[in-house]
């Protein structure tokens, strides 16, 4: 769900059914949000201005996405 | 159920859009998934070109991989350690001399190049647990100018005391600047620095309770926090820090278990404490309550260990989203700050979600506890 802080209100919702996700960290532009989930051991990339799925990776149990460097 | 999980997790990280900054969910079960062939094959999995550097468990010791978004590849790993504010530089610990000595290795994250290394005294590491630190930047056992590291043992037991040793080294030097040794029945855990480095804050675990303390870095001695929030017997959710690193914020669960029995009667006064945010001022080294709103508040203290805290860019909003509502849906509890401290919970419909927020109220400088309205 994205959330304008100011309003206080949705600008939409993005669906990731198959997942839970532990951490999230958007790139520093803010065009890609990665979501990482532990249960299934997949690293999520979600495009964010139209909540489409980029890929997966998998990954073994990461509690923290500490820096992306875009390309 | 998951679903509201979800969204509660995927708000949480816009409303700290624009920022790069993490947000962390706990979770139910933090199982490590199973083994996997991760990384293994290099082949196109996503359209992001990307490097993501991740801190991953899933090996025999903690490591920080950078991973090609495209392919999946891992193309360097790297020592697990501490990081610093600007995400650029880990430190970590290797042990030397036959346990009697630490070096520290400081690392570039982008080409895994050692920066420089230096050794101090002790079987020492990187002091705090990461995983229960959320700061928008860094984990916090680095002052934000990256010239104090904190280190600590592991806390062992001699002639019937525990003994922990604190150790906050200079990067630049390689000296060390301070050391303590907490003697006695008691052990301690790190938790972050003041934004000017001369405090470092900690928590004593022992007689059933955790008590947040603080040592002062130039005279080495250990002093107790003012204010409220103090102790608690219940579970702290990982803590947040503003981005000026002047404030850090957990939700406690408080407790649920009183004092009173079935046979007690009217009389007897329940001794358990209502969930809360501990808001802790770095700089003035004092604490404050921010009571959770009322009808945010469930009697399944459980949950209160999923709630999630994040703060926006400008620090001024501190957003808490619980697991889940008691209308099963996803909401935000919102709290405003202001120069003067003085805080107070605001209601404010959102879409699909009830919202509340604390905006600042003219009163006292010195922060006070609040209750929700």
């Amino acid at each position: 769900m994205t959330i304008d802080t100011a309003s206080l209100t949705s600008r939409g919702t993005f669906w990731q059914r198959s997942h839970q996700f532990d951490t999230l960290r958007l790139t520093s532009d803010g065009r890609r949000l990665y979501a990482m989930d532990n249960q299934a051991g997949t690293l999520v990339i979600m495009d964010t201005s139209s909540g489409a799925s980029l890929g997966e990776v998998k990954l073994r149990y990461a509690p923290a996405i500490l820096r992306i460097d875009p390309a | 159920m998951g679903r509201h999980r979800r969204l509660g997790v995927l708000a949480l990280a816009f409303l700290v859009a624009g920022c790069g900054a993490e947000a962390v969910a706990p979770r139910t079960s933090s199982t490590p998934a199973p083994a996997s062939s991760a990384n293994a094959t290099p082949r196109p999995t996503s359209a992001a070109r990307d490097v993501v550097y991740v801190r991953s468990n899933g090996g025999a010791s903690p490591v920080i991989l950078a991973i090609d978004a495209r392919t999946g590849e891992t193309l360097r790993t790297l020592n697990d350690g501490a990081i610093s504010a600007d995400s650029a530089t880990v430190y970590w610990s290797e042990s030397v001399s036959g346990g009697t000595k630490t070096t520290i290795h400081a690392s570039d994250l982008a080409t895994g190049k050692e920066t420089r290394a230096f050794t101090v005294d002790g079987d020492i590491r990187p002091a705090g647990n990461p995983e229960t630190f959320s700061p928008l930047a860094g984990d916090g056992r680095l002052t934000r100018d990256g010239r104090s590291l904190a280190l600590m043992n592991s806390p062992y037991k001699l002639d019937g005391e525990w003994i922990t040793r604190l150790v906050i080294a200079n990067t630049v030097t390689g000296t060390v600047e301070s050391a303590a040794d907490f003697r006695g029945q008691t052990t301690y855990g790190f938790i972050t620095f003041s934004p000017d480095g001369r405090s470092a804050f900690l928590e004593q675990y022992g007689d059933g309770a955790t008590r947040m303390r603080v040592l002062d870095v130039a005279t080495r001695k250990l002093a107790d926090l003012s204010g409220a929030g103090l102790t608690t017997t219940g579970f702290r959710t990982a803590a947040v820090l503003s981005p000026d690193g002047r404030w850090l914020f957990r939700i406690d669960s408080g407790a649920s278990t009183t004092n009173c029995t079935s046979t007690d009667g009217p009389r007897c006064t329940p001794n358990g404490t209502p969930p809360y945010v501990v808001a802790l001022d770095l700089l003035a080294r004092r604490a404050t309550q921010i009571m959770l709103p009322a009808s945010r508040l469930t009697g399944d203290f459980e949950k209160y260990m999923l709630w999630s805290l994040a703060i926006t860019p400008d620090g001024a909003t501190l957003y808490a989203a619980p697991r889940r509502s008691p209308s099963h849906e996803p909401a935000t509890t919102r709290w405003r700050r202001s120069g003067a401290r003085s805080f107070r919970w605001r209601t404010r419909s959102a879409t699909s979600s009830v919202a509340r927020r604390c905006r600042p109220t003219a009163g006292p400088s010195t922060p006070r506890r609040t209750t929700a309205s």
